[in-house]
């Protein structure tokens, strides 16, 4: 099964400290949420897991790899990032395609029949296969972030991670891609996001890290961190949580 | 064709035969092969160079002359014309002023080991400007006769090109073709958010110095040849982005093969009806009112 463990990572740039000693340790088939304030460093900390940029100190692992001494990261570990942009004029079908370049040897140009195969399904498990042809400038915005969602999905990787992927959605739509997310938990991939929306969080995700400047403020299952007191201390103002027919709430 | 009446049935004669007039194997072998060649040569590094550069910014309205690499060839040219400079000395000076101003362009826009589009952009129109003034200044103290020298050549014009002309760019010119053709999984790659793509294995930063050092090559080598021929860089891989669509391993290509006969065609005539107007002006007054009704053409087909 998938792990993925951090060991006292800290990140700091021009000698700022952004991030001060992470240890956490997620399995395949969880769906962890990463909350905190605006400058947190919730999105650091996302960036950090996908290997777009390196710890100061400390290290991340993969099934117990050392991030620098995995061989093709990009077949193990997908990221949408919360600008997620592409050429407004490609369609669909060719930016999914790009999800299979980490799969091409130096000198393949063209995708197998296997590849393709990874592209479909990807875009059929996106609900996408009516727009296949449309370009990626003319979709709506939650259109566009499943297109996104369905690359990521094309990569095919073991651990899925997303920035705010509901961000600026209509309902619907956000119901549509947390729906999307639930279902690639339950097929046992390991779905990393930064949410802001507390109820979310409290519905459909499995564990919480609780980022306050910098510092992990708590780790662990729902049951455990989405409390009250937890919560009012990572974001500054009083937040209420209640149980109703088993399911927590939260109120602010 | 031609003013030397050299016409076609004479040309098809000598290549199926093998047999012509001294004079007709003069104007075809010594003349104008090598001025073909040289539009060939021309259209195929900015059609390519143009297709990598638009690509490498995400911006469709790059041009090989975006990052300083022309007014870097035109400030050499002007000043080596108004010093009085041997002819043979220009092309040299044109490539070596196209390579300075790009490297000047991609240094003042690194920093810290990050080259963002914006900065290469901006630099790439500070010192355009700050060239094209130095550049003016040369040009209004020059005598009437090497302004019109420098206009010409400023226009980009292929008239008495020869082998001499040739020698040097072809081999660059086919060989960073070649490899260029190498770099179209990276550009496709290239036309995602910089996260995105370094999340499917690119680097970024090798792909725009890379990108920045071949199309640079291949835009001064077709500088050197023909002057600053405008449009072709600019517009020849939008036509072919707009009817291939958005894969870089027919973009980039298509966009060398369609730039090499766009030229040539605009050669042909200019030299046969347009009384030897420079090639560059040509491109321009041909292309444009094309790329308008392929724009409409492709507009009205997205929206129906």
């Amino acid at each position: 099964m998938t792990v993925l463990s951090l060991s006292n990572v800290q990140f700091s740039c021009a000698s700022k400290s952004i991030l001060e000693k992470v240890s956490l340790e997620v399995f395949g088939g969880d769906w962890l949420a990463i909350a905190g304030r605006n400058g947190s460093g919730k999105s650091t900390l996302l960036r950090l897991m996908a290997d777009l940029i390196k710890p100061t100190s400390g290290n991340i692992y993969l099934d117990g790899e050392r991030f620098e001494d995995i061989k093709n990261i990009q077949q193990k570990l997908s990221i949408m990032s919360q600008r997620s942009q592409a050429t407004e004029e490609m369609n669909v079908v060719e930016l999914v395609k790009l999800g299979r370049y980490p799969y091409l040897s130096s000198w393949q140009f063209n995708l197998s029949n296997e590849d393709l195969n990874y592209v479909d399904e990807a875009i059929e498990f996106a609900g996408l296969n009516d727009l296949r042809y449309r370009s990626i400038g003319s979709l709506s915005g939650g259109e566009r972030q499943r297109a996104f969602i369905a690359l990521s999905l094309a990569q095919n990787t073991s651990v899925l991670l997303f920035d705010e992927p509901t961000n600026h959605l209509d309902i619907v739509a956000q119901y549509q891609i947390l729906q999307l997310l639930k279902k690639l938990s339950s097929q046992g991939k390991l779905i990393i996001t930064v949410l802001h929306d507390l109820n979310h969080i409290a519905k459909y995700c499995d564990k919480i890290a609780l980022l306050n400047n910098g510092c992990l403020n708590g780790f662990g299952s729902i049951i455990e961190q989405f409390s009250s007191t937890a919560l009012s201390l990572t974001f500054g103002i009083e937040v209420k949580v209640e149980s109703l027919n088993g399911r927590l709430y939260a109120e602010y | 064709m031609g003013e030397s009446g050299i016409g076609l049935n004479s040309l098809v004669h000598y290549i199926l035969t093998g047999s012509i007039s001294p004079m007709g194997k003069i104007v075809i072998t010594e003349i104008r092969l090598p001025r073909s060649l040289a539009a060939l040569l021309t259209g195929a590094a900015l059609g390519m160079s143009g297709a990598m550069l638009q690509g490498m910014l995400r911006n469709p309205l790059a041009s090989p002359y975006l990052l300083g690499i022309s007014s870097g060839a035109g400030v050499c040219v002007v000043i080596l014309i108004s010093l009085n400079v041997v002819a043979t000395w220009i092309p040299i000076g044109a490539w070596l002023g196209a390579v300075l101003a790009a490297i000047l362009v991609f240094m003042i826009a690194y920093n810290k080991r990050v080259l963002t589009i914006e900065r290469l952009i901006l630099s790439g129109v500070a010192i355009s400007s700050l060239l094209g003034s130095i550049q003016a200044v040369f040009l209004l103290r020059s005598d009437d006769a090497r302004i019109q020298n420098s206009l010409t050549w400023l226009s980009g014009t292929l008239a008495g090109r020869d082998w001499s002309d040739i020698q040097f760019t072809w081999a660059p010119i086919t060989v960073v073709t070649l490899i260029s053709i190498l770099l179209s999984k990276k550009l496709n790659l290239a036309m995602l958010d910089d996260d995105t793509s370094q999340s499917l294995g690119l680097s970024i930063l090798h792909l725009r110095v890379l990108v920045g050092l071949l199309a640079t090559i291949l835009t001064a080598c077709a500088v050197c040849i023909a002057g600053l021929v405008g449009f072709v860089g600019l517009v020849i891989p939008h036509i072919v982005r707009l009817i291939f669509g958005y894969d870089f391993k027919l973009i980039l290509p298509i966009s060398a093969l369609l730039g090499s006969i766009f030229v040539l065609s605009a050669d042909i005539i200019a030299r046969n009806f347009l009384g030897e107007l420079p090639v560059g002006l040509v491109t321009s007054l041909i292309g444009s009112p094309f790329f308008v009704y392929i724009l409409r053409k492709s507009r009205a087909k997205s929206f129906s």
